[in-house]
């Protein structure tokens, strides 16, 4: 199938002519508009100006319809006046045709983690003896999981746990962590996140990868918790921010067996010190600390209780 | 999870119509944002609102998700609804479709203050008026 050309109407107007503009403008070309510059490697447009543009089929080209714009854009030009019309200027560029609802996937590339395999759903790649093939739909709301937080919470989730645990997951967002518990040997994972968006997007993600059955997924914040008895849980991931994780490092340690692992992530540069300090207050004995980039991901175990405490 | 913010796109998009080819594909795919899933959520939320035009503001995030918010109606649209017209003159300068006071402008012009990024309510109440001119709407005292 050939997939059509198009011609972009690139347009610099003054800022705050520009809704105007893709208005006027739009009276040809219509279908929608763009604003800004037209690619990442383009310079951005001089100050006081904006970048409208708007898309026709190269099939549709004519001398008429250029004529057309060209009317539209001197009308423009008459409203806006001669003092704010200065440094305004109309261009044609041809875009090559492109499949936009796929190309977009050709710069998502699959990632290891030890035996744990991230890929998009199209990838055909060859699976190795043990790996586990974690299939996630890259982009969204909720990442593609290349983000250093996650990929240190699944670092940390492929050292710490053991087959048949129970694992929490606080603040699941696309619900990676938690399928990935479950697809690495975890008995269940129970996920909360007070983003109602995010639970079809996490609960897709454990459909898609089988293991929705020992997925559980809550919409709420840390007060799910209150619905199960303490000491739940063998381990629990928490890919928050720094002043969360320090306002419900109880609450985690609560959910955990004494001796149970936690990973607590999300934790930008500067931000360290308070979360270590809260989590020791909360029994939980921090024993390493990874950075990627500027994120900091702790890893540890619940303390015992002392004997007569 | 923490997010850093890399870019925000500004498109302008038909209300439950939007689809992966231009203006969408190329300004969200350069950034690789899951254009079909933009498609989906923003035809979704925008479903009761066919034949407009919607602003769209689209936050991009270093991990390559996005979330967007949908801004107010473009001010053509807001001109129409306080003339009280459904459709825009097909020859602005010969053809009057309706009118508007100038204290209508001026209700725009606040509505619209923070898109246009105007210097001052006079700048915003000229780009309003305009506009109004563009679509054939006169402006009246």
């Amino acid at each position: 199938m050939t997939l059509p050309s198009w011609i972009e109407v690139r347009a610099l107007v003054p800022q705050a002519w520009s809704e105007t503009a893709a208005l006027v403008l739009g009276e040809v070309v219509s279908g929608g508009a763009a604003f800004g510059r037209p690619s990442l490697g383009s310079k951005p447009a001089p100050s006081g100006l904006d970048y409208v543009r708007l898309f026709f089929q190269e099939s549709q080209d004519s001398p008429v319809v250029r004529a057309q714009i060209q009317a539209c854009w001197t009308r423009l030009g008459e409203l806006v006046g001669p003092q704010d019309w200065q440094g305004s200027s109309l261009e044609y560029v041809r875009l090559a045709g492109e499949d936009y609802a796929s190309s977009w996937r050709k710069d998502f590339r699959s990632f290891r983690l030890g035996r744990l395999l991230v890929v998009a759903p199209q990838w055909n790649g060859r699976v190795k003896t043990r790996e586990v093939r974690l299939e996630l739909e890259p982009g969204g709301a909720f990442g593609t999981g290349r983000h250093a937080t996650t990929r240190g919470c699944l670092s940390a989730l492929l050292a710490c746990l053991r087959p048949g645990e129970r694992v929490l997951d606080a603040g699941t967002g696309s619900g990676i962590l938690a399928v990935a518990a479950a697809m690495l040997g975890a008995h269940s994972a129970l996920a909360f996140d007070n983003d109602p968006h995010a639970l079809p997007y996490a609960e897709d993600l454990a459909q898609r990868n089988g293991c929705a059955s020992r997925c559980q997924f809550l919409c709420g914040g840390f007060e799910v918790l209150t619905a199960h008895a303490p000491a739940s849980f063998d381990g629990v991931l928490a890919n928050l921010y720094a002043d969360v994780l320090v306002q419900h490092a109880a609450a985690l340690s609560r959910a955990l067996i004494p001796g149970g692992w936690f990973v607590l992530s999300g934790i930008a540069s500067g931000r360290q010190l308070a979360v270590l300090a809260a989590a020791r207050q909360a029994g939980l004995d921090v024993k390493s600390v990874h950075e990627r980039g500027r994120w900091t991901t702790l890893r540890g175990r619940k303390t015992f209780p002392t004997p007569g405490s | 999870m923490a997010k850093e913010a890399v870019a925000k796109i500004k498109l302008q998009c038909p209300a439950g119509q939007a689809t992966p080819a231009p203006p969408v594909g190329p300004a969200l795919g350069s950034h690789g944002v899951n254009i079909g899933l933009f498609v989906k959520q923003f035809n979704d939320q925008t479903r009761d609102r066919a034949g407009l035009i919607i602003p769209v503001e689209i936050t991009v995030y270093k991990d390559r998700s996005f979330d967007f918010i949908l801004r107010s109606p473009p001010a053509a649209v807001l001109l129409k609804k306080a003339a009280g017209i459904a459709t825009a003159a097909h020859t602005p300068g010969t053809e009057v479709a309706g009118s508007v006071t100038r204290k209508q402008v001026e209700e725009i012009a606040k509505t619209k203050m923070a898109d246009l990024n105007a210097r001052d309510l006079d700048h915003a109440c000229r780009i309003i008026e305009g506009t109004a001119r563009s679509a054939g709407i006169q402006v009246k005292n």
